[in-house]
């Protein structure tokens, strides 16, 4: 048993904390679990990226090795297809539907794909996604913020192998008190989406 | 409690490599820490402040690597366990404490953590600092794991101790980012003052005692090489004839690629944990045992050479590759899939890569370039100081978030090469051209390493006009405190230099200090530095905006928008500007006001005034 999760966006949105949550989660499930992240210049816009490994047998390599990636969450558009060519065979995706624009899209310099373009470009690579207007749904329950806990609420409901109220109680304990609530509120959001 | 404070010996956490070595030091009683924060090395000093401010022990962030490792010098020579932390580079600047201070050795344990960076995610360079360990004769240790981190740090302290010498731990951005189990070990009792015992003769490095210094720490060598051949960290693991030999990360590549080609009763690995001295006993063992070799390290064939030298001083013949095998090259750090295919080409193993997937559809991705931030200060300061001086003038610029003024369409960057650089080479640059210099430097790093070429500037009599972006804090590795401030994270005090003061200190005639929200005031302090005949400094002093935030100190933040019927599409304000808060909306320009925090600037090079602020 493995699952090797891939975690790709932009700084600022709770990449970190959502592969932790699956990491703790996982070690408290008795499996192991092994991870890294490249952040680079991410709090100045660059993107994020965190693996996060678990498995029943050891693991040595922090880095998900190409192709051997079972979950791809994409908080952002166009940093879920710069990662795709990663997933593996049996692997699946789950989009979310928010583009960060760069800089140079911004300017008109580059050009931004269409976010049908992205769905379509996506579905081709890999028979099995979801999509959920995450954000979206976040900005309605109050904070964009909360963008992070929606995705995982998916993630608990698509894949057996995270427990829902154990994935629950590990979001409630590693909250910071203040946003404990809301981060509830957004993991059910995601949780009853599908 | 911070949660490295744990008094729960055996307890499992889940912890950032950075963090293990942080909890590592306080398991091996260190007292004394100092550091120059860089990337990736500056979550460990993270943890030390946080838990300076509940133990006894000392932190502090020196004014640069050389400062630090000077400072922790004398602690460990007064018997304290220290640690100082570093990125590679800042090696290079500690490098002159570091050649001497191994003669002279150490009384309490001393680590000194050095971050390499393969594949430069936030570097200058990818210098190898193995060879710091062969150029100063100090013993290196090379973790693979979380638990290693924490686990080799106490041992590090240990074997400084026995041997009287500083150790170095060397990492690599992938292990001081990787985040995995530790088993936490107990926390010892720290000793937070010695009494240090007078030798001049020992430690007075005078060449008449130097000479006997050097004698001594090729003695304390041997008895390394020793340690190093009896390590639990220098292994070799399975029997097979095929031999497999790697350090750091790449020993987990390696590992795991054994098993998945199901090659491990071929297979014998020599793990190279206590790196230097390099374990030669025991590598000729291993070279005996196997009849070829692959090296799998990342950077420099360091180790493959070293073996090729064991080999040849013990009358071994087989062959020993490393670089050139599949894509095993000295460039950027290594990953799975590399080193699984390496090992088969080399050893023949019939083996496909697994099947990619089809990729043909996708569409072009545009890149994401880091970008400064909206409502950051610099952005305002390269604008003005672009329409003061034009294009043409050379911008020696320096390490920083700044250094992002080199993409369009600010392009202010011509030349970088370290801390500090910008000033010496405008120096430089005045002298050798007849072109206008203007450079950019920021706070941080200005203290850390510009102020010699400041005054260099002013006693040779060069004229340039030197920029210090003034933002409040070291901005780039995440809002560490500098001489500048008088705060530090948590409020704790610090005393604070004057970078008026302390220009005009260095002889610095014709100063300015401008807000860089005010554009057409500072403009103009820009014009008149630049009819200066000499050296000119600007101090552009503006709060980082991600600082103020994080510190409670943001003014109200009053977003703009652009009221399109004034708005006339000269796109001044985008085009020139380029903040990630504005975008193109069809053909029109809109600001996003989730992201904009009100800084003005827009507004103000807006020719029709056409940016204003939303109303409440």
């Amino acid at each position: 048993m493995k699952k090797d999760v891939l975690i790709a966006g932009v700084g600022g949105q709770g990449n970190i904390f959502a592969s932790n949550v699956l990491s703790q989660y996982a070690i408290a499930a008795g499996f192991n679990v092994l991870g890294t992240e490249t952040i680079g210049a991410a709090q100045r816009g660059g993107s994020v990226v965190s693996h996060v490994r678990i498995s029943d047998k050891p693991i040595f390599s922090p880095l998900i090795p190409a192709g051997s990636v079972d979950i791809l969450l994409g908080i952002e558009t166009l940093e879920l297809l710069r990662h795709i060519r990663l997933l593996g065979k049996d692997g699946y995706y789950i989009l979310n539907l928010f583009s960060v624009p760069t800089v140079y899209t911004n300017l008109g310099i580059d050009r931004y794909p269409r976010q049908e373009e992205i769905i379509q470009a996506a579905r081709k690579v890999c028979e099995r996604g979801y999509e959920i207007r995450a954000t979206h749904k976040a900005a309605q329950l109050g904070s964009i913020q909360m963008t992070n806990m929606v995705m995982l609420g998916v993630l608990v409901k698509v894949d057996d192998f995270f427990d829902y109220d154990e994935v629950k109680k590990i979001v409630e304990k590693l909250s910071p008190e203040m946003f404990s609530e809301k981060n509830l509120l957004g993991f059910d959001a995601g949780y009853e989406h599908f | 409690m911070h949660k490295l404070l744990s008094q729960d010996s055996g307890k499992e956490m889940v912890l950032l490599g950075n963090e293990a070595i942080a909890r590592g030091a306080l398991e091996a009683g260190v007292s004394f820490a100092t550091c120059y924060p860089g990337t990736p090395s500056s979550e460990i000093p993270e943890q030390f402040f946080a838990i300076s401010r509940e133990t006894d022990l000392y932190f502090e962030y020196s004014t640069n690597e050389k400062v630090a490792l000077e400072v922790g010098a004398a602690a460990a020579i007064s018997g304290l366990r220290t640690m100082v932390t570093m990125k590679h580079v800042g090696l290079n600047v500690a490098a002159d404490p570091l050649m001497t201070l191994a003669y002279v050795g150490v009384k309490g344990g001393m680590v000194i953590i050095n971050a390499d960076d393969p594949s430069l995610f936030s570097s200058q360079n990818e210098q190898d600092n193995r060879y710091y360990a062969r150029l100063s004769t100090l013993p290196m240790l090379e973790p693979t794991s979380t638990q290693e981190m924490k686990d080799m740090t106490v041992a590090a302290i240990a074997i400084s101790e026995e041997l009287e010498l500083p150790v170095i731990i060397r990492t690599t951005t992938r292990l001081n980012h990787i985040r995995g189990h530790v088993t936490l070990g107990e926390l010892r009792p720290v000793k937070a003052k010695d009494t240090f015992q007078k030798n001049p003769f020992h430690f007075v490095c005078v060449p008449a005692v130097s000479r006997n210094l050097h004698k001594l720490l090729l003695e304390k060598y041997d008895r390394a090489l020793e340690e190093s051949e009896n390590s639990q960290y220098n292994q070799i693991i399975g029997d097979g004839k095929w031999g497999i030999v790697a350090n750091g990360v790449s020993f987990n590549y390696v590992s795991d690629a054994v098993s998945d080609l199901g090659i491990s009763d071929k297979v014998s690995t020599l793990r190279v944990g206590f790196s230097w001295p390099i374990p030669k006993g025991l590598c000729a063992r291993f070279l005996r045992h196997v009849d070829k070799v692959l090296v799998v390290e990342e950077l420099e064939p360091v180790n493959e050479n070293d073996l090729k030298a064991i080999a040849q001083e013990n009358g071994i013949t087989i062959p020993i590759k490393g670089k050139g095998v599949g894509g095993l090259s000295r460039l950027f750090e290594y990953d799975p899939g590399m080193v699984r295919k390496a090992i088969a080409e080399y050893f023949g193993i019939d083996y496909q890569a697994p099947e990619g997937l089809d990729l043909s559809d996708l569409p072009e991705l545009p890149g994401r370039p880091p970008n400064l931030c909206a409502g950051c200060p610099h952005r305002a300061t390269f604008y003005a100081v672009k329409e003061a001086y034009g294009a043409d003038a050379i911008n020696p610029t320096d390490i920083g978030c700044y250094t992002l003024g080199l993409l369009p369409p600010i392009s202010m960057a011509d030349m970088v090469i370290c801390m500090g650089s910008s000033v010496s080479s405008s120096c430089g640059f005045s002298r050798a051209t007849d072109q206008a210099v203007v450079s950019f430097i920021g706070d941080s790093t200005f203290f850390h390493s510009g102020i010699t070429g400041l005054i260099n500037a002013v006693h040779n009599n060069h004229k340039f006009t030197l920029v210090i972006l003034d933002n409040g804090t070291t901005a780039m590795t995440g809002h560490q405190p500098h001489p500048g401030v008088d705060t530090g994270p948590m409020g704790v005090e610090l005393t604070q230099i004057s970078l008026e003061e302390l220009v005009r200190g260095c002889g610095v005639k014709d100063v300015h200090v401008v807000s860089p929200f005010k554009l057409k005031k500072t403009i103009e302090s820009v014009r008149a530095a630049k009819e200066f005949d000499g050296v000119s400094v600007i101090i552009s002093k503006e709060f980082c905006p991600l600082f103020a935030r994080a510190t409670g100190q943001q003014k109200k933040v009053r977003p703009f928008h652009i009221d399109q019927n004034r708005c006339k599409n000269h796109r001044v304000c985008i085009n020139k500007l380029a903040c990630p808060a504005m975008y193109l909306e069809g053909e029109r320009v809109e600001i996003n006001r989730d992201l904009c925090i009100g800084c003005t600037v827009c507004a103000q090079v807006c020719p029709e005034n056409a940016i204003l602020p939303l109303k409440e």
